[in-house]
């Protein structure tokens, strides 16, 4: 079935099954940002923002995208910056396997929380697995960007 | 236990057709005469099933995404997402204890944004905490065909199989309500989930045991016939209840513990 | 501390905004889009003989270009481990075999233009399988009717012990032994004699194991794999296929994490058979399921520990007998298993009476491999726990007790002499060992004199600390070898080229600060391309935290082979006849005692466009190997939480003070050891490998398979002891594997001083915790 694709504010023609989803779509598309790392939905390397909000891509019909918007670390250019240089200064970026889905969910909650605990920030990327860097790096660089002590 | 084979060979679920009714009694038509036909929620678990269907069944975009409140109810619609219930005011205002506390801790939210609250309840899995939750509120839950049945008779009798669930209806209770848990690691599916509410009387719920939640009758009857036997009414649930194992706990370590979170819990309500 | 202009400076990785920002840089992403899918048909079985294979269905579905069977492909016993030659493992794997050892074995290779008709085509194919009875529990597979490995093409490149008809992968016995065990304990006043069980791991990279072949225009096959060593995986596809090695390029671009997972030949064997048969680029995506069934996981052990010890303390005589599970194949068999014994034997070297011996056998599981801490992990367990055991008996602070009689500066062990990787070791001092200091300032750190052994804060909770110590190796002496080549470029940059690999661990941007300290240039002036055996020189490839002491090494001497070679260059443009009236800094030649001065960009492009007769391009190298091996040492503590009416334990603070000579960069330094110390918990806490009893996986995804999340610990705290160890590029040692070893006994030890309770298998479960406190 032919499909429109919102990404980044750019439109994209494309062909799909009904039973495909949109991880695999976005990467043939050409935004290898978005990651394939299990089976599950549960490590979080696909997300994406769909409506702002992070989803995760592997768990998205495609088919049901039409006329969303969704939006990859590619599209936030700029707006990305600031999150990638606090982590990447903390040395945390490390394999970059989860970095892109990452900073997503980071400009995201920023939106979404308001001075937040090191709690809250811990749950809100509870799903944003990471087998590199023990946290602590990211949460270092992360604590700054949300302007926590 | 079909899904568990299935997990086993390792394949994603598929399907021929990828279809949006234009209204539910449409939809319900293709779901009976199609026996090979299945309602699309998040289908964060149906994904993982190496089932292939014929005709996969959208009903996303029919106006089933909402939380309503009315006067004595709230109501969810079933393509709710688990993470916009989990940060709704509105549920949080009434039943934050419960409904948030056991929804919080799955997986991610990235997760919660794909899973809907449809799907979670219409599998009658086992590790759903959530259901644990909905079955000490006064719950009920409104089908296409069934009409309203309620959550306690859906969760504990498998009678509806293929019909559409379309919202799930919590009346608004003063009272307190407490839910507990245990998992190992943070994010992983509870070991046991409990969820004791206190509105008209206690209702105890024992869920994720590894098996599906169930309500306690008789621990329940005892704490409301003296609310001071805390200790003597958790104990019972050890005997109540039953308790299986799976790879996370043995069936003995479930039993061990349960007294203890439905002590906590009734101690948070009491 | 000595100062450093570009080393011992926290700059960020060179990759790291363009891998943070969505570059293509993985295999996957590199792969072309018309690559055929290549996936495996798996064996269900744990332990079966193939009577019948049947493909002709499963060919009928269109879009199929290739299906393999084990009729079909070269019949050459290889091993599949990245480590060396001759090879310390049997060779005891085929590409496809008639025999399927494990749930999750290759039984067929089948490549298509999509992943449906793949899938599709898997499903069509008949398999005929003798079901033979499998050998699941590891301490049973000796003289197990079953013999795993029956073929007659298994063979060893050296004695090893292998045993085909008990079991047994690799044996070592009556080698490592100093004085007389017994006789020492009989005399001891205090004697601990206690087993311990680790259990399997996954390392969980979060990139899946991926490859992509295609033929290039020379017709030669290329493959870009997520490997931690491609000049061993170009050795081992030469091997198994039967082709030269000058017709094979492997290329490692970005991975997405290693941890040891990808120290071995997985899917590219797949790949390049089936680009070679049919002409097209293939690529094989693992799945998550395939990852955790299908690749290595870490060695199962049991472990029997003796310690004897006098009135005081001090530590007369260290037993340890290990009983290795390698699972079907014996890859990493006998390096793990040497490893377990060689860095821990040495770390308490006063005891008088040393003993290590043990066994690796076959079980039908998935294939043991390398993971890091590779050995010494499990045994740390063992030996730490054992120890505070001892420090129990004696009525002894544990951490007393280890300050007592763990290994010192200058000192040595007989040990190091006597146990290689995989046979003979060569004898070290230790240069640089500040352990002492390191077990002192965690212990302060941590609050051990106020915490030890525990507080009770409520009713049900209790707060205690645990304490264990660890080390570790730089590299493997004599064995490990690796390479830099540095060339000038016109505008005064360089490139190094270096065959070392990055797995996000940062050993680029570590490599590019160690050659730009020895040139003497801003680390910006370097460009540095890692990891093609077409155009970087050799390297072992990351493994036996190797790549900054020994690639390091190389780097350095490269650079200052590029700088002799630029201040030679500079003296003959400035007409200047001794070399050492030539002064090199900030980018810039000048003649001691005149104004006159060349800078390095014109230099450059004087010996590129200018210099007519004396045009030249330079180019540096060095290549490195060391008879040494500095050991970083660490020492954890962590403070728990214990529910005493449900067992759950909440970790508040880890510690860890660690000696690992310079850092080289001291933020990645940091995130190494605090990456490994979480990898520890989660083997601790939260990870477990589960079989049926049948022996299929059931944790074979990550909702069954927890790896610890960002909730799961409250507050890791790293530091680095000053420490300069003189074999090291500008003192520095190694630290990718010493952060992971501790944390296993340093939990079990504080649970003990909570509640008295000693488990001595992994992982520490709140039912293992609670059923302890029930049985009290």
């Amino acid at each position: 079935m032919k499909l429109k694709l919102n990404i980044n504010n750019k439109f994209y023609n494309t062909n799909i099954d009904g039973d495909e989803y949109l991880l695999d779509i976005l990467r043939k598309i050409g935004f290898k940002s978005v990651k394939k790392g299990c089976d599950t939905g549960t490590c979080g390397v696909c997300s994406v923002l769909i409506k702002g909000k992070p989803t995760l891509s592997c768990q998205f019909l495609a088919a049901r995208a039409q006329n969303v918007k969704i939006i990859t670390v590619e599209g936030l250019g700029k707006k990305a910056d600031k999150i990638v240089d606090l982590i990447v200064s903390e040395g945390a970026d490390q394999c970059g396997y989860c970095g892109p889905s990452l900073v997503l969910t980071t400009y995201a909650m920023k939106k979404e929380l308001k001075n937040p605990t090191v709690e809250k920030i811990n749950h809100y990327l509870a799903g944003n697995l990471c087998r590199c860097s023990g946290y602590e790096g990211q949460l270092r660089g992360i604590k700054k960007y949300m302007g926590v002590k | 236990m079909l899904m568990v084979l299935s997990l086993l060979q390792g394949g994603f679920m598929r399907f021929d057709k990828f279809l949006q009714p234009e209204d539910l009694k449409t939809a319900l038509e293709i779901l009976k005469n199609d026996s090979n036909s299945v309602i699309l929620g998040g289908t964060t678990f149906l994904r993982i099933s190496d089932k292939k269907y014929s005709t996969g069944i959208d009903l996303s975009n029919l106006g089933f995404n909402f939380i309503k409140e009315t006067k004595d109810y709230i109501e969810i619609g079933a393509y709710t997402s688990l993470r916009t219930i989990e940060t709704n005011s509105t549920i949080n205002k009434y039943f934050g204890n419960l409904i948030t506390k056991s929804l919080e801790n799955l997986i991610g939210i990235q997760f919660r944004n794909s899973a809907t609250i449809g799907g979670a309840i219409f599998g009658r899995l086992g590790f759903t905490e959530i259901n644990t939750a909905l079955l000490v509120l006064d719950c009920e839950l409104e089908f296409e065909e069934n009409g309203i049945v309620s959550f306690s008779d859906f969760i504990s009798n498998w009678s509806i199989k293929r019909d559409i669930l379309k919202k799930i209806i919590i009346k608004k209770q003063k009272g307190k309500g407490s839910y507990k848990m245990m998992r190992n690691s943070s994010a992983d599916f509870a070991i046991l989930s409990v969820a004791v509410s206190n509105y008209n009387g206690i209702k105890i719920a024992v869920g994720t045991r590894p098996t599906i939640a169930k309500l306690s009758v008789k621990a329940a009857q005892f704490i409301n016939s003296d609310n001071n036997k805390i200790d003597e009414a958790a104990n019972m649930i050890a005997d109540e209840i039953k308790f299986g194992k799976d790879l996370r706990a043995e069936s003995k370590y479930r039993k061990m513990i349960a007294p203890i979170l439905v002590k906590r819990a009734l101690q948070e309500v009491l | 501390m000595m100062k450093f202009r570009e080393v011992n400076h926290s700059i960020p990785k060179v990759d790291g905004r363009g891998l943070l920002k969505g570059a293509s840089a993985y295999t996957d992403d590199l792969a072309v889009e018309s690559a055929l899918i290549v996936k495996l048909l798996r064996s269900p079985y744990a332990f079966a003989k193939i009577k019948s294979i049947d493909t002709k269905k499963a060919h009928k579905v269109e879009g199929i270009e290739c299906i393999l069977t084990y009729k079909d492909v070269p019949r050459i016993p290889i091993t599949r481990a990245g480590q060396g030659y001759p090879e310390p493992s049997p060779k005891d794997k085929f590409i496809l075999d008639n025999y399927v050892r494990y749930v999750g074995d290759e039984v067929a290779i089948v490549a298509g233009t999509t992943e449906k008709v793949v899938d599709d085509a898997l499903k069509l194919i008949e398999v005929d399988y003798e079901v033979l009875e499998p050998v699941l529990d590891f301490e049973k597979a000796i003289g197990h009717k079953s013999i795993i490995h029956p073929e007659k093409e298994i063979y060893t490149m050296f004695p090893m012990g292998l045993d085909v008809k008990n079991n047994i992968a690799c044996s070592y016995m009556d080698t490592m032994i100093v004085g007389d065990v017994e006789k020492t304990l009989a005399e001891c006043d205090f004697v601990v004699s206690e087993r311990y069980y680790t259990h399997a791991q996954q390392q969980t990279a979060m990139e899946p194991h991926t490859s992509t072949a295609y033929i290039d225009v020379q017709e030669r096959l290329n493959i870009i794999s997520s490997t931690q060593n491609p000049y061993h995986t170009r050795r081992i596809i030469g091997e198994a296929l039967g082709k030269p090695l000058r017709d094979i390029r492997v290329i490692k671009p970005r991975i997405g994490g290693g941890f040891g997972a990808k120290q071995q030949v997985h899917n590219d064997l797949f790949t390049a058979i089936v680009t070679l048969k049919t002409g097209k680029p293939s690529k094989c995506f693992y799945t998550r399921k395939e990852v955790n069934e299908s690749t290595f996981t870490r060695h199962q052990m049991r472990m029997d520990i003796q310690l004897g010890a006098d009135k005081e303390g001090n530590l007369q005589a260290f037993d340890m007998q290990i009983l290795s599970n390698t699972g079907a194949y014996g890859e990493h068999s006998l390096t793990t298993f040497m490893v377990a014994g060689s860095k821990l034997l040495p770390m308490y070297n006063k005891a008088r009476a040393l003993r290590f011996e043990g066994k690796v056998v076959y079980t039908n599981k998935c294939s043991a491999g390398a993971y890091r801490g590779y050995g010494a992990i499990q045994a740390n367990f063992a030996v730490e726990s054992a120890m505070c055991e001892l420090a129990a008996k004696l009525k002894m602070d544990p951490v007393e007790l280890r300050l007592k009689n763990c290994i010192g500066e200058g000192e040595s062990s007989p040990v190091f002499s006597v146990m290689g990787e995989g046979g003979e070791g060569i004898a070290q001092i230790m240069e640089s060992c500040k352990l002492d200091y390191c077990i002192k300032r965690g212990k302060k750190l941590i609050g051990w004199k106020k915490k030890f052994p525990s507080k009770q804060i409520t009713a049900n909770k209790i707060r205690s600390v645990g304490t264990a110590i660890a080390m570790q190796g730089s590299g493997i002496p004599l064995l490990d070898m690796g390479a830099a080549v540095l060339k000038l470029n016109d505008d005064g940059f360089f490139n190094l080229l270096v065959g070392a690999t990055d797995l996000g661990t940062g050993s680029d941007t570590v490599l590019s600060q160690i050659a730009a300290e020895a040139i003497g240039v801003p680390v910006d002036r370097i460009v540095i391309t890692s990891s093609d055996t077409d155009t970087t020189p050799y390297d072992v490839g990351a493994y036996a935290s190797s790549t900054t002491f020994v690639s390091g090494n190389a780097a350095r001497k490269a650079g200052l082979n590029m700088r002799e070679k630029l201040i030679e260059e500079a003296a003959k443009a400035l007409h200047v006849v001794h070399k050492d009236d030539v002064i090199f800094s900030d980018c810039t030649f000048k003649i001691k005692d005149s104004d006159e001065s060349i800078t390095l960009k014109e230099l450059s492009e004087g010996l590129y466009y200018k210099f007519g007769a004396d045009m030249k391009q330079l180019i540096a190298s060095g290549s490195n190997t060391s008879p040494k091996s500095p050991p970083p040492f660490m020492a954890g503590f962590v403070e728990i939480e214990l529910d005493t009416e449900t067992g759950k334990i909440n970790i508040l603070d880890y510690v860890a003070v660690v000696d690992c000579g310079t850092t080289i960069n001291p933020n990645l330094a940091k995130i190494q050891v605090e990456g490994g110390i979480l990898q520890g918990i989660g083997m601790a806490m939260y990870e477990d490998v589960i079989y049926s009893d049948d022996g299929k996986m059931q944790t074979n995804n990550f909702m069954k398979y927890k790896i610890p999340n960002r909730k799961d610990v409250k507050k890791i705290t790293v530091e680095f002891a000053e420490s300069y160890d003189p074999a090291g590029p500008y003192g520095a040692k190694s630290v990718g594997e010493i952060g992971i070893d501790t944390p296993l006994a340093a939990i079990a030890n504080a649970i003990y001083n909570a509640v008295g309770v000693r488990i001595r298998s992994v992982p520490l479960t709140p039912e293992k915790i609670l059923n302890g406190i029930k049985s009290k």
